[in-house]
């Protein structure tokens, strides 16, 4: 026996099915005796007969070991690998052949089934084993590119997520190895891996109850959507002063498109307010002002029943006298030509009831639209200030001529709305609408207090343009337009990227700044990284340490089990000062006192660098978001892709996680500008800090879900994220513009908070006293407020 | 449209003849006139003759006229080149307007000049402050200028 067995080893090790096949066939004994789960011994790296034929991807061995000879496929070798990890396992060169082979073999593996167990089940092949690597079969095939076996194993419910010593999943290990068709594949498996409640999700998110921190408060607007604002603003002021549309829009025409405007003036005098906008009251008007009749001059009752008196002018009694002598009555006054009959009695153009023959109508209105005061047409008669009416313009230019005042007429609506602008960037045609409401939100402060820094409003138009509100520039919310041109000069003057450059006493500052926004030595090896991705977890490539990039501690600190995300975004300048004055004591002050100033100022400079760089790597993801969405719709899970509505509504969450990663980063761009110019006042900055720091948090995480070739993470899990990420965002920049309140504490926790924090509240200004330039901050009563501010939240 | 609407008024005014102006056609084309106006009685410019020339657009009566005197004359609306400051001469035009409203309209003004808003400051102020001045300076200038 002892000969054919070693030569069956050998052949088995080689690879040499024929031959392994033969010597089997041939012996009686070997077939008889052979286990193919028995241990050839450590000098084979305890590899069995199985591990050699998945190995070689001998699928007749295989069959035969596995279903003739009773072999167990989750027997482990040395290594930890069972027969699954072999099989997946190739060299370079596979053949389509080779890779069929290997998907048979897989199949057999899958369809086995072992001894029952104890709890009533046969043994089934373990796919998710992990050998010591960590690596799962699927990990290997993945690697290995193996297409069918990938499929083969995922439909068996291989675990996808699993990472390896690595922290590497199968789709990450495809990418490496550019089998970019197998991480696709894994890349949507992943994505809709909640599939089977993946209707509930979406409803979970829809049916959740709506807070004022889910919507934007502002909304981008088409063509489209601007008449229909224009047509619902019309139609709530005609409702609310009980007056027709066309006298409604010249009222709204006259007061800026505001509504609330309108109304004051409405309530002080409606006549008058009539009177100025061109038009006759109406009779609502006339019944506010009817209790007081001395009060109005006798003429406006009469313009709704008469037209007004003929204006007076100097050629008016020899007007009157040709009229007398006039051989008809019904003389257009434009063309001097004879109205038709049907011209008398249709026209209903003005209240004031001038009348004219139907061609000089339309040459007369085309003249004044194409001049470009579409939005203020006035009766041609002299000194006639009564409005035409829309609808009679519409009627009687020609359709083309009737566009181009549509046209004007909105353009005229958004010019002089205080609501609505129009986006800056050419040609871009749409328009952002603000609530008035919103724009008018003062921050909170104590009287005896400076007033917080002016806040501005980040907006888009919905085609991916993003702009302040207030300046009409690059968005820059919460930090206020003033504030980031201050900024933006001051990065000029200091010049943070040249620094490294300059003289000794600056060095240790702009060397930190140059490493941390260009390169950083790992924390750990210390061979230098540079940043290429967006998010903030990084690895060094060459010790696989995990560790944060803004405050390089190990990414471990950064996770939750670790009782929340580690601080890294605040400034301690008082270990900053202490290590300085270590120093330079005897050096001067005042020297100090700037290296101070400039450390801060670097500190708030590269955190912000730091984002802006995130942005512009991140920018680009927005236009490949839209391919994403297109290769993840074949993948839909089969109950969601009925019809191009619902494909899009299944892929949307890739565009929406772009979407929102990029506004939390100009959010967190915006607010290192103003948290530099932010003046503590005792709970100001403190709750700034805290509520930046959770914005950053699930913007990184965000980042990290996203901001990759492939996604690795559960739909609904990246849904939950953007949702958060905006919640958070929304919450931050009100609370700013509302001047960051300490939030409601029940009762019981404010004495606490009075007692250990006094002047906390602002309530005794002589203990509130901070000096501007200081920011120590008392280390024990910081944990308090964060963990006060943090309950007041959650409240 | 333009021409009719011309011809029209032309008609108008041989028909019936304004007291105190006078209009006709420049060598036979409606589109440029000379006009002449009385100096009304009771004000400096009595007894003086004034000539205005009147261009009319191709898309006359819905755009305004241009008109401006071609004689020099004393007035605070009225700027040495002749030019006219009058609101229904461009913005609050109306096409219901002709050319012997706009020229009776010219009339009254030179009656009751309008201070607040001149085409000359000094002549308002003086009209204004001084109008024994303005006066005898507008009589001087009539006799200089608008008499043949």
């Amino acid at each position: 026996m002892g000969s054919a067995s070693s030569k069956f080893k050998k052949y088995l090790q080689h690879g040499d099915e024929f031959a392994a096949m033969q010597v089997f066939q041939s012996s009686p004994e070997l077939r008889s005796n052979l286990d193919p789960s028995a241990s050839y011994g450590e000098s084979h790296g305890h590899n069995t007969p199985l591990h050699y034929a998945a190995k070689h991807g001998m699928k007749h061995l295989l069959r035969t070991f596995l279903c003739d000879l009773g072999g167990n496929p989750n027997k482990k070798n040395a290594d930890d690998e069972s027969s699954v990890h072999c099989v997946c396992r190739v060299g370079q060169a596979k053949s389509p052949s080779a890779e069929d082979r290997r998907a048979a073999c897989v199949v057999m593996i899958l369809q086995w089934r072992g001894p029952v167990l104890q709890d009533g089940e046969k043994e089934r092949a373990q796919l998710n084993a992990q050998d010591k690597k960590g690596n799962t079969a699927l990990h290997y095939a993945s690697a290995s590119g193996l297409r069918k076996c990938v499929e083969l194993l995922v439909a068996q419910g291989a675990g996808l997520f699993i990472e390896n010593r690595d922290r590497l999943t199968p789709c990450d290990l495809a990418v490496r190895s550019t089998h970019h068709d197998v991480a696709t594949y894994l890349e949507s498996r992943m994505v809709f891996a909640d599939s089977s409640d993946g209707v509930n999700e979406g409803e979970l998110v829809g049916n959740e109850v709506e807070t004022e921190c889910d919507n934007e408060v502002y909304s981008g607007l088409r063509a489209q959507d601007l008449q229909e604002a224009k047509d619902q603003l019309l139609v709530e002021t005609a409702d609310m002063l009980h007056i027709p549309l066309f006298t409604a829009e010249a009222l709204l025409r006259d007061n800026e498109w505001s509504k609330a405007l309108l109304l004051e003036k409405w309530m002080t005098n409606a006549v008058q307010c009539c009177e100025e906008a061109g038009i006759a009251p109406p009779a609502s008007a006339l019944q506010l002002v009817a209790p007081t009749p001395p009060m109005i001059t006798p003429s406006p009752p009469n313009s709704v029943i008469t037209p007004p008196p003929p204006p007076h002018i100097p050629g008016e009694s020899i007007e009157e006298d040709e009229d007398v002598e006039g051989e008809g009555q019904n003389l257009c006054e434009i063309c001097y030509g004879e109205m038709r009959a049907w011209e008398l009695g249709e026209h209903g153009g003005t209240s004031c009831q001038h009348q004219f023959c139907a061609t000089c109508w339309e040459s007369y209105l085309t003249l004044k639209i194409q001049e470009g005061g579409a939005h203020h047409i006035l009766c041609p008669a002299v000194r006639c200030n009564i409005l035409v009416d829309v609808d009679f313009i519409e009627k009687m230019v020609s359709p083309e001529i009737a566009r181009k005042y549509l046209q004007f007429d909105i353009q005229a609506f958004v010019d002089r709305n205080k609501t609505i602008k129009w986006c800056p960037l050419p040609g871009c045609g749409r328009a952002v609408k603000f609530p008035e409401a919103e724009l008018e939100t003062q921050p909170f402060y104590f009287p005896n207090t400076k007033p917080p820094p002016k806040t501005s409003h980040a907006v888009d138009c919905g085609n991916g343009h993003f702009f302040c509100w207030e300046c009409l520039g690059e968005a820059h919310s919460p930090s206020g337009c003033e504030q980031w041109i201050e900024w933006q000069s001051k990065v000029a003057e200091i010049k943070p990227e040249e620094l490294r450059i300059s003289s000794g006493e600056t060095e240790d500052a702009a060397n930190f700044l140059w490493l941390v926004t260009n390169s950083k030595p790992c924390p750990n090896c210390k061979s230098p990284i540079q940043k290429n991705e967006g998010c903030n977890h990084m690895k060094c490539s060459k010790c696989k340490f995990d560790f944060c990039w803004v405050c390089l501690e190990s990414w471990k600190k950064h996770s939750s089990a670790t009782g929340g995300y580690f601080r890294c975004n605040r400034f301690d300048a008082q270990s900053k000062a202490d290590e300085k004055l270590g120093v330079l004591l005897s050096e001067a002050t005042v020297r100090n006192h700037q290296m101070q100033e400039l450390n801060r100022f670097i500190h708030y400079y590269t955190r912000f660098k730091n984002h802006q760089n995130s942005l512009k790597m991140e920018e680009p993801l927005l236009k490949t978001a839209r391919d994403k969405m297109e290769v993840l719709a074949t993948s839909l899970p089969s109950q969601e892709q009925q019809g191009q509505a619902a494909v899009e509504k299944g892929t949307r969450f890739v565009e929406e996680g772009v979407k929102e990663l990029l506004k939390a980063r100009r959010v967190l761009c915006g607010s290192y500008v103003y948290g530099y110019y932010l003046e503590d006042n005792g709970y100001n900055k403190t709750i700034f800090e805290y509520m930046q720091n959770e914005l950053e948090e699930v913007t990184e995480k965000l980042s990290e879900m996203v901001a990759r070739q492939y996604l690795v993470t559960p739909r609904g899990q990246i849904i939950a994220t953007t949702l958060l990420a905006r919640r958070r965002r929304h919450k931050f920049v009100r609370a700013v513009s509302r001047g960051l309140l300490p939030p409601e504490t029940p009762p019981s926790l404010r004495r606490s908070r009075k007692r250990r924090l006094p002047g906390l509240m602002g309530m005794d200004p002589a203990d509130d006293e901070v000096d501007a330039d200081d920011d120590d901050n008392d280390g024990e009563g910081d944990i308090d407020v964060v963990l006060m501010v943090c309950l007041g939240l959650e409240l | 449209m333009a021409l009719k609407r011309i011809n029209k008024e032309m008609r108008e005014l041989e028909r019936d003849p304004p007291g105190q102006c006078s209009v006709g056609p420049i060598a036979n084309d409606p589109f440029h006139c000379q006009a002449t106006i009385i100096g009304p009685t009771g004000t400096p410019f009595e007894g003086g003759l004034f000539d205005l020339r009147i261009d009319f657009p191709d898309d006359y009566p819905f755009r305004p006229p241009k008109v401006w005197f071609t004689t020099k004359i004393f007035h605070p609306n009225i700027s040495d080149r002749g030019s006219i400051c009058l609101d229904i001469l461009s913005q609050n035009w109306s096409p219901t307007l002709s050319i012997s409203k706009v020229l009776l309209i010219i009339c009254a003004l030179l009656t009751d000049p309008n201070p607040d808003d001149p085409w000359r400051k000094d002549i308002a102020e003086l009209y204004v402050n001084d109008r024994e001045k303005y006066e005898s300076t507008a009589r001087e200038w009539t006799a200089q200028f608008a008499t043949a």
